[in-house]
């Protein structure tokens, strides 16, 4: 600092008593602490990029106290010079660290919005592996009613009833009846097992059981003769745990031949017990158990 | 005789010179409306939140500065504008340590938002027992 007024003179004369009684500071402090902070600020590896003009300043300062220390200035004056270097480096350290904290902030932003599209995918995901399953227990309940379609085909084969009007008519022989008597031939159990069976795995379908005898005889033994028959069949499935509700037992009686009755073996084919099982109803057919 | 009253004529008129000569350099004023605007600013911007201590400490170097400046003489002009440097500087880096430890936070916000996201995002998707078919 130069004052214009001063009288070079007394400056000189000044001068002259400063430089004669202090000696020349061969080392101040605070110059080598600024000096150290500003290689500290410099080396941080953000510096050129937040706080370039501020080092340069600090830079400055430093040059300017070197300077000052060459020319013999005060130790004051030479401290005032290094202390403005250091608040340069210590605001250029502060300039780097908001520097970085700025760039930890929009890192975290896109991070944030990272994971919000990766939840967005994953909740998308998670919906189309929930429809996914209910596809797939859409085709397994589809899958099992098709089994059961086709169990009951092969049931209904096995009965080898066949298919009628009326319903599918199981006819048993009169070979499975003793003669003039009501009471099933063990023969009979095996197509009475299976009869039970289909029925219990079908709840949908009930049963008439018809008896039908030939001509020979009064009508009235032929008719008691039909309903026993058929009643006999009834109590039969009854057994096997068939619901009577689900199965009439009607007698016919001679009334409704099918062969000739002039011929033993058309008599023979009509001393029959007829099962008309029903087609489903209420309940339906591929409904599980 | 004559001598003397030279020498008491050069005294007088040293002493003259001395009390009127000295003009107060335009750094000193400009440096301290500088220094009295940077700290105003800081006061405007916040920085007592955040970086009291650092402002409390340039604010009472300026005050110093005024007293000194309030004195119009070189001497205290010197001083005066030897505070106020530093003051300004002082300021300016209470401002930016402010800035730095505002904008530290607001990063450590936005990073716990990201971890409560993720955490929130990992439980929806954690599976639900699979049923057994």
């Amino acid at each position: 600092m130069k004052f214009s007024c001063r009288i070079p003179v007394l400056a000189c004369a000044v001068t002259a008593v400063l430089a004669a009684c202090t000696t020349t500071p061969r080392q101040v402090e605070e110059l080598d602490a600024a000096r150290a902070a500003i290689q500290q600020v410099q080396a941080t590896p953000d510096a050129g990029r937040f706080a370039a003009a501020e080092v340069a300043a600090a830079n400055e300062a430093l040059r300017e106290a070197d300077r000052l220390m060459e020319q013999d200035k005060s130790a004051a004056e030479v401290r005032q010079a290094a202390y403005l270097a250091q608040r340069h480096a210590d605001i250029a350290a502060q300039l780097i660290a908001r520097g970085q904290a700025e760039r930890k902030t929009s890192e975290a932003e896109a991070e944030r919005q990272r994971v919000l599209a990766q939840a967005r995918e994953q909740e998308a995901a998670a919906a189309q592996a929930l429809a996914e399953q209910g596809r797939k227990q859409a085709e397994q309940a589809a899958q099992a009613a098709q089994r059961e379609a086709e169990m009951l085909q092969s049931q209904i084969a096995e009965l080898q009833a066949r298919p009628t009007d009326r319903g599918l008519v199981l006819t048993l022989g009169d070979v499975l009846f003793d003669t003039g008597q009501a009471a099933l031939k063990p023969g009979a159990m095996g197509t009475i097992d299976r009869l039970a069976n289909f029925l219990r795995e079908s709840p949908g379908r009930s049963v008439v059981i018809e008896g039908h005898t030939d001509s020979t005889g009064s009508d009235a033994l032929n008719l008691t003769l039909s309903e026993s028959r058929a009643s006999g069949v009834k109590a039969a499935l009854m057994q096997r745990g068939v619901d009577a509700q689900r199965v009439v037992a009607v007698g016919k009686g001679k009334s409704v031949p099918i062969a000739s009755n002039d011929t033993a073996a058309g008599r023979q084919q009509n001393r029959r017990v007829e099962i008309i099982i029903s087609d489903p109803q209420d309940v339906s057919a591929g409904n599980p158990r | 005789m004559k001598s003397g009253w030279v020498a008491t004529t050069m005294g007088t008129t040293i002493v003259m010179l001395q009390a009127c000569a000295y003009q107060r350099p335009a750094e000193v004023t400009s440096q301290m409306a500088r220094t009295e605007a940077v700290l105003q600013q800081a006061d405007r911007s916040g920085v007592q939140e955040t970086a009291l201590s650092e402002l409390q400490e340039a604010k009472n170097k300026f005050a110093e500065a005024q007293t000194a400046y309030e004195r119009k003489s070189e001497e205290g002009d010197r001083k005066a504008l030897q505070l106020a440097k530093q003051a300004e500087l002082d300021a300016q880096y209470a401002t930016a340590k402010s800035q730095a430890v505002r904008q530290q936070n607001s990063a450590q916000e936005v990073q716990d938002g990201v971890e409560t996201l993720r955490n929130e995002a990992r439980r929806n998707t954690t599976p639900t027992p699979a049923r057994p078919n």
